[in-house]
Formats: C-alpha cells, sequence, structure tokens
C-alpha cells in the first residue's frame, strides 16, 4: 500500500517539465483547468488528459506517486460515472441496464427502479475526465516544483505577497500536518478508540482526531507568524529577491500557446451561449457555431 | 545595551499580569541566562524585548523597555527586527523555506535590500552558525542542531545587536546542543549581546555573564553565575537544575563555586576533598526497591525496519528482551532509531525483518487498537494527545472505550490524576493547560487504563527539573507493580537515577545495553552516541572512587576519607 505522505513530496529532476518556469507551469495550469471547466465532450476531455500523460513519463516520480494519482483518477471517474449513469434525471435519456426492475418486491417500489442511462454514463465521464485532468496537472507542478519557486511564480504574476506566502506557507507544512495526523490517530487506536469504523460514531472520532491536530497547527502558526514578524516580514511593503526568474524561449512559447487555446475555446463557447440564448448572432460567424458545437 | 524599568504586561482578556514591575539591565556584549519554573514570564518578557508585546500581541503595558535607546513601544516591530533577533523553541516551527539560502534570505529580503547586500548577508550569517557549504541544501535534511542553528543564521543575516532564544536547546539531542551552544559562544565573544532562556542550566550556565531568575513575572536572582550558584537554595525552591560541578563545589566545601570541570579538578589537585557525610537527603535513594521479574514483556528477534526501501534501515538487526517491571532508559543521537524502537513495540510499527513480540503477542498479527489498554504511548509533545473538553474527560476516555464499569471507571480516573498532581485541573481544558500541566495529563490519560507497559518518548523534554524527577519517580514506582516502562532520554542523569537498565543506540543498532552505572564507564561507548558521563563520574575517577551522581560521591568519598 502506498504511503499517503508520499503526496507532500516535491521530487528533483532535471526533464524538461522540471526546468519550466513556475510561471509558466502556473498558466499551464490556469489554462488547462479553464479549458477542462469549458469542455464538454468525454472525448475531448479524454484528449487533453491523454496530453499529461508525457509530463508525467518525463518527471520520472517514484512509484508510489502514479500508484497514488493512477487512484485517484481510477477512483474520481468510478465514481462519478456511476453516480451519474444512475442517477442521472434529465430528459432525454436511454436505459442501457436494469439493475432493480420497477416490479421488483419493495426495493423496487422503494425506488421506483435502478437503472444505467447512456446520457448519465457519458455525462459522468465528461465530470470524471474534468476532475482527472485538474487533478492531475495541480499534483504535477506540486509535485515538481519547489514551494519558494511556486511563490516568486505567484508574485511575478501579480499575485499579492501576503496571499501568495498564506497559500505557499500552508502547502509547505502539509507534509508535517499529515504526519501529526498520523500520530493522533495511532494515540488515539491505543487508547481504544477504533478511527477508522464509519457509524454514529464517525462525527465523534473526526473531531477527536481534528482537535489536537488544529490545536497544534494554531500553535505552530503563532510561532511562525512572531518570527516572520521579528524578521521584518510586512506584506505591505515593497521587498526584494533574492531569486531571479528568468523566461526561456520554451516558456514564452508554451504560455502563449496555452493562454491562447485556452481564450479561444472560452470566447468560442461564450459566443455560441449567446447565439443559443438568442442574445447575439453574427451570420459570418456559422463556421465557428459549428465549431464550438462539436466541442 | 538593554534597559527594563518598571515593566508591567497583562496578555489580552486576562486580569492577571504574567510580569509585574519588572526591572533589568542586560549590558552591551553581555550574555545573560533567563530561567524560572514553567509559566514565570520568561518567554513573555522575550517578547517583549523583541516589541512583538504590545504591537503584535496587543494586551496592557505598563513601563518602558529601551534598545540601544529605541523605546520599544515608540519603534515599530520592522526597526526593531534589525536590533532583535528573537528564536524559538521549536525550529521546524519557524523554519518554512524548503532550501536553506532562502530562510536566510527572508529578512533581508523583507528589508528590501539589493540583491548583493542579500548574499553578502547570507554568507556571512551561515558562516557564524557553521553552516557555509549548506547553501542549497533542503532544510529537511537537516539534524535538529543543524535547523536551529539556521533559524539564528535567518536572524543575524538582518546583522542584529542583541539575540534572544527561547529554550533553543529543549529539541535537541546531545550532538544538537553542542553545535548550537558553539555557536552561541562564538556570537558572545564577536560582541553581540545574548539572553537566553533555558531549563538546561547545567549545560549553559559556564557560558553566561549572569544568570536571572523570575519567578510568577518578577525577577528574584539576578548574579554573575558564582554567586548565583552561592544561593542555591533559590535553585532548589524553584525546581530549577543546579549544575553538578556547582553541587559538588557546595558539598566537598569549595570556597568558590565551581562552574566547570576544570575548576574542580584544580581543587582536588590542591588538596579539596569531601568532607560532608552523606545527610539523610544525599543517601536516599531516588528510587524503591523491586523484585525481578523472569517474564518477558517485551522482545524483538532480529528486527530490522527501513522507512522507505530507498533508504537505509532505522533499526537493524535487533535483538532484546525486556523483562516486567523493568524501567529501560533508551538513548543514543536523533535518527538512531529510538522512537522507531517505541512505535514497535506499540504495534504502530510492523518490522521489515524479523520478530516483536508484546505481552507475548507477535505485532505482525496484531492492529495497533488490540493493543489498547495493554500498552500506552506518550509522544514528545503532548499537545498531540489531547482533544476532550476537560482533563477529567481525558482521564477517562481511555477506561470508557475499555468498557470499564462506572465504580472502577471514577476510582482509576481519580487515582490517575491524584498521582499526576492535576486533581485540581479536573474542569480546565487540557489544550489551555502549560507544557508540564499537558504533560501529566497525557500520561494520567495513559495509566489510567492500568496498562502493562508504558512507552514514553522524550518525557522530560523541556520540562524543569522539579517535573520530571517527579514524574520520572511516579514511573519508577509504577514499575514497583510490575508495569514495564521503556522511555527515550536525552538526560543521563534521568537514566541512572530513574532506570534498571540503560539501552544506548547507534545508527539503528543497540551499541550498549545494561545497568546505567556500568554503561557509563565505557568510554567509547558513550563517544559514539555523543553523550557524556555525568561530572560526578569524572570526578569520581579523580578522587579514585566510584561515583555516578553527586550523593555516590560525597558519601562514598566521605566513607572512604
Amino acid at each position: 500500500m502506498f504511503r499517503i505522505r508520499t503526496l507532500t513530496v516535491v521530487e528533483k529532476g532535471d526533464s524538461f517539465i522540471y526546468r519550466l518556469d513556475p510561471r509558466t507551469k502556473l498558466l499551464l495550469l490556469l489554462s488547462i483547468g479553464t479549458i477542462a471547466i469549458s469542455l464538454d465532450k468525454p472525448e475531448h476531455l479524454l484528449l487533453l488528459s491523454i496530453f499529461l500523460i508525457p509530463s508525467y513519463l518525463l518527471a520520472r516520480f517514484e512509484l508510489n506517486k502514479y500508484k497514488v494519482i493512477f487512484l485517484i483518477v481510477l477512483i474520481g471517474l468510478w465514481g462519478m460515472v456511476l453516480s451519474q449513469a444512475m442517477f442521472y434525471r434529465q430528459w432525454p435519456r436511454t436505459v442501457i441496464l436494469t439493475i432493480i426492475p420497477v416490479d421488483f418486491p419493495v426495493l423496487g417500489r422503494v425506488t421506483g427502479g435502478l437503472y444505467l442511462y447512456k446520457e448519465g454514463l457519458l455525462y459522468g465521464l465528461a465530470q470524471g475526465l474534468r476532475f482527472a485532468t485538474m487533478i492531475a496537472s495541480g499534483l504535477l507542478i506540486a509535485w515538481t516544483t519547489e514551494p519558494r519557486d511556486l511563490l516568486l511564480g505567484l508574485v511575478r504574476l501579480k499575485v499579492p505577497y501576503g496571499m501568495a506566502f498564506m497559500f505557499i506557507t500552508s502547502v509547505r507544512f502539509l507534509p508535517v500536518l499529515v504526519s501529526e495526523l498520523f500520530t493522533v490517530i495511532a494515540v488515539q487506536r491505543l487508547r481504544g478508540a477504533d478511527t477508522v469504523r464509519l457509524g454514529r460514531h464517525t462525527l465523534r472520532s473526526a473531531i477527536n482526531i481534528l482537535t489536537p491536530v488544529l490545536a497544534r497547527s494554531v500553535k505552530r502558526a503563532a510561532t511562525l507568524g512572531a518570527s516572520c514578524e521579528s524578521r521584518a516580514f510586512n506584506p505591505n511593503l515593497p521587498r526584494t529577491y533574492l531569486r531571479e526568474l528568468r523566461y526561456s524561449r520554451i516558456d514564452i512559447m508554451l504560455s502563449m500557446a496555452a493562454v491562447i487555446a485556452a481564450a479561444a475555446i472560452v470566447v468560442i463557447k461564450t459566443l455560441f451561449w449567446l447565439y443559443c440564448t438568442g442574445i447575439l448572432y453574427f451570420p459570418w460567424l456559422r463556421w465557428m457555431y459549428t465549431i464550438a458545437r462539436e466541442l | 545595551m538593554i534597559k527594563i524599568e518598571n515593566f508591567t504586561y497583562t496578555y489580552p482578556g486576562r486580569s492577571v499580569s504574567t510580569i509585574k514591575d519588572l526591572s533589568a539591565e542586560v549590558p552591551e556584549g553581555g550574555l545573560v541566562l533567563l530561567t524560572g519554573p514553567t509559566g514565570c514570564g520568561k518567554s513573555t518578557l522575550l517578547k517583549a524585548i523583541n516589541g512583538l508585546i504590545p504591537h503584535l500581541m496587543g494586551g496592557r503595558m505598563e513601563g518602558k523597555i529601551e534598545i540601544n535607546g529605541l523605546d520599544t513601544r515608540k519603534t515599530d516591530i520592522f526597526t526593531l527586527s534589525r536590533k532583535v533577533g528573537l528564536i524559538f523553541q521549536n525550529p521546524d516551527d519557524q523554519i518554512f523555506s524548503t532550501v536553506v539560502q532562502d530562510e536566510v534570505a527572508f529578512g533581508p529580503e523583507n528589508l528590501a535590500l539589493p540583491r548583493k547586500m542579500i548574499r553578502q548577508g547570507i554568507d556571512k550569517a551561515l558562516k557564524l552558525v557553521g553552516l557555509d557549504e549548506f547553501h542549497h541544501r533542503g532544510t529537511h535534511m537537516l539534524s535538529g542542531g543543524e535547523k536551529q542553528r539556521l533559524a539564528i543564521a535567518s536572524v543575524l543575516s538582518m546583522s542584529p545587536d542583541i539575540l534572544i532564544l527561547d529554550e533553543p536547546l529543549a529539541q535537541l539531542d546531545p550532538r544538537g546542543s553542542t553545535e548550537v551552544l558553539k555557536t552561541i559562544r562564538t556570537l558572545n565573544d564577536n560582541g553581540m549581546t545574548v539572553i537566553l532562556v533555558e531549563h538546561r542550566i547545567h549545560e549553559v550556565a559556564h557560558l553566561a555573564d549572569r544568570i536571572m531568575i523570575m519567578e510568577k513575572g518578577r525577577i528574584v536572582l539576578d548574579e554573575e553565575p558564582r554567586a548565583a550558584f552561592e544561593r542555591i537554595d533559590v535553585f532548589k525552591k524553584l525546581g530549577l537544575r543546579v549544575p553538578e560541578s556547582a553541587e559538588i563545589s557546595h558539598a566537598m566545601g569549595f570556597k568558590k563555586v565551581a562552574l566547570t570541570m576544570e575548576e574542580i579538578k584544580k581543587g582536588i589537585n590542591a588538596g579539596i576533598r569531601p568532607a560532608v557525610a552523606p545527610s539523610s537527603n544525599h543517601a536516599s535513594p531516588e528510587t524503591p526497591e523491586k523484585e525481578d521479574s523472569d517474564e518477558t514483556a517485551l522482545e524483538m528477534e532480529g528486527v530490522s525496519f527501513q522507512y522507505d526501501r530507498r533508504a537505509g534501515f532505522v533499526l537493524e538487526d535487533i535483538y532484546l528482551n525486556i523483562r516486567k517491571g523493568e524501567v529501560v532508559s533508551l538513548m543514543g543521537n536523533n535518527g538512531s532509531g529510538k522512537s522507531t524502537m517505541l512505535l514497535h513495540f506499540a504495534a504502530l510499527l510492523k518490522p521489515s525483518r524479523g520478530r516483536v513480540t508484546v505481552l507475548a503477542r507477535d505485532t505482525r498479527k496484531l492492529e495497533a487498537r488490540q493493543l489498547a489498554g495493554m500498552v500506552g504511548i506518550a509522544f514528545q509533545d503532548p499537545t498531540l494527545m489531547l482533544f476532550n473538553e476537560t482533563v477529567w474527560k481525558e482521564v477517562a476516555f481511555g477506561p470508557r472505550m475499555l468498557h470499564f464499569g462506572e465504580t472502577k471507571l471514577r476510582q482509576k480516573v481519580e487515582d490517575a490524576m491524584n498521582a499526576m498532581g492535576i486533581a485540581g485541573l479536573r474542569d480546565e481544558n487540557p489544550l489551555s493547560l502549560s507544557g508540564g500541566q499537558r504533560l501529566r495529563v497525557a500520561l494520567a490519560s495513559i495509566s489510567s487504563m492500568q496498562p502493562e507497559v508504558i512507552l514514553l518518548d522524550e518525557p522530560t523534554s523541556g520540562q524543569d527539573k522539579s517535573n520530571s524527577d517527579s514524574l520520572l519517580r511516579y514511573l519508577y514506582e509504577l514499575s514497583g507493580k510490575g508495569i514495564t516502562i521503556l522511555f527515550t532520554t536525552h538526560d543521563i542523569e534521568a537514566a541512572i537515577r530513574y532506570s534498571d537498565r540503560l539501552l544506548v543506540m547507534n545508527n539503528g543498532k543497540i551499541i550498549a545495553d545494561g545497568p546505567p552505572r556500568k554503561i557509563i564507564k565505557e568510554a567509547e561507548t558513550l563517544k559514539k552516541a555523543n553523550l557524556r558521563p555525568p561530572v560526578s563520574f569524572k570526578i569520581g575517577e579523580l578522587l579514585g572512587i566510584e561515583a555516578f551522581c553527586i550523593e555516590d560521591l560525597v558519601g562514598e568519598a566521605a566513607c572512604s576519607g
């Protein structure tokens, strides 16, 4: 079984994905997210997610990370597809499999029949692929970029320093948090608590586990805050940076391609929506409406 | 120079002042050891010197604190940060960068210094703390001592005149402590004013120009070290640890208190010998007599363990048998495998190779929960063990989970609370208590389940002497009832006084196993694990007698003399 702590460790490497400027990675992440939200058809979303596979292979992560991402994608897809296929409520819908017929004793009457719908399956597949693409691209960047580079990247992309610092610090302490979570669970198990059983005590168990972890986090945050303040930290004052970021030609090309692709898809979808709702129609854009219908 | 005049401070929402009408002066280039029992206001005073009080923490402040002529109340933290650098107890809570040089650059970056100056500041600071080859090292790869030195470098890069440190040794092993103390010494020799808050007085007293003792928000003693240790009664009354050298000086009738081994040697060479026969205090053993058991409580047979297949073994081919009722101390540097061993005996880790047996059960077939009530474990940070609304509920949690009857449950909870001296705190929220009190609650919550085995990771870390002594004495008493105790510690005196057996670990292996008094004599073993024998032992060697603590020394010498 893989260790959850694996999720929080940044890898070091020298391949293409590691060498990209953090701004490029952040813009890629933003663009992939935007495109994933804009696309509706499973086949297009599948293409988008396949686009990430070479980057993952180039990153040469430790095996546990591949297991983790595979499991997350699989669970996400399975959950979305199954739930949407069974509980799709829109029309038209086509039954492809009957699980519980409506005339089945008791259960049939209670559930009103349980079926798998083709349209629900496709909708769930699209949702699942959307989720998988976003998670996979986010983890790819988190696992290949040092927090300090992400911080600098965010600042250079005009995110206020205070916000960027807060975000990166919380990411930085994630491994500590995970480790403390495991310690608390261990301690409580040795005191007879059943921390994994689901049931009426689940909420109480969760509170019991989270209370010490949060208390420790608050204490740590207070120390960290005091330590930062006493080292002249002030998010509202100008500051300098030791490190410099330099865009390479590949960075420029990739960033432009990603932003242009995302912007183009958003514009096409917006114009198509305006046409469909009867708000705005340009006859000379009929070729584009045809493309938009397919996206 | 630091000048404190009639300083009184009350935290927001509290009616009682934490610091009361305190006045003191610290001259430029001085090194002051500030100590006192837990909760006496030491850390609060540091925060006030640094300007965090009142600027960041609010509250009500009266009186005045001046740093090189700057009134802290009228000067913003930004300006004060260039005058005073503050280091906290746990480096893991203050280091947030993943690369060493980034952490050191943080302060100068905030001061908006040009890149060239930032680089110069980093180089200088890292050199001062002896980390000059570590610029690009990952912070997670540093040892405890290196992390604390990095924390010091991260404030030195802002070129402060004053360095204040809040228990910088509390989390460190002997090697880490030595590294940090050497750094502090170098900085002070270079003219930096240092205020050091520390419970481990015996390790730092010889470095200080002055010792200040606080009690209930006031300074009750402010003397140069030799004069301070003349008043040994003040230290004892407040439960503070007195360096063995000072105690021995008193016991042997030195005219002037000795602060180092060298000074004691001089005295002995000059013909001074213990003149005092053991008093009733000295003669009384710390630990009660008990019967040996032949029954095995904990066992490891050829155990090896690695966290990650790509990493090395944390435990390597360990064979170990601990009998019921034994008190075993476990020493060694951080990373030597001590905590990993505890986790194996709690069935929280399973061996990669070999077999671990706990109370005749093979842990490979056990879930940790199946040992609930039989094995109790307390981690170094008690915060992670407390989650109930009140102390009473916390102590009752385990017995309730184990379905004790209501009468038995109440009895066990009361017994455990009384034994740990926390009965008066029954309605308090455990998380609102001091560190020492929290540890006692955590221990009571284990002992109320009547476990047969108690495992403790660094139970004396960050505790004052009276707290750690009473805690270990209580555990030793429990062992008289057949309960097996295994605890890790960096305190060799605690191991001598309160354990039947000492295990010394190094690089995942047990390099010594036997009665503490036997192992202390093995100089090579101690050296490998960076352990130092107690001062009494060294003096005993000079006097040609066997002594492991001051009572031994005075008693033996008096008898032989």
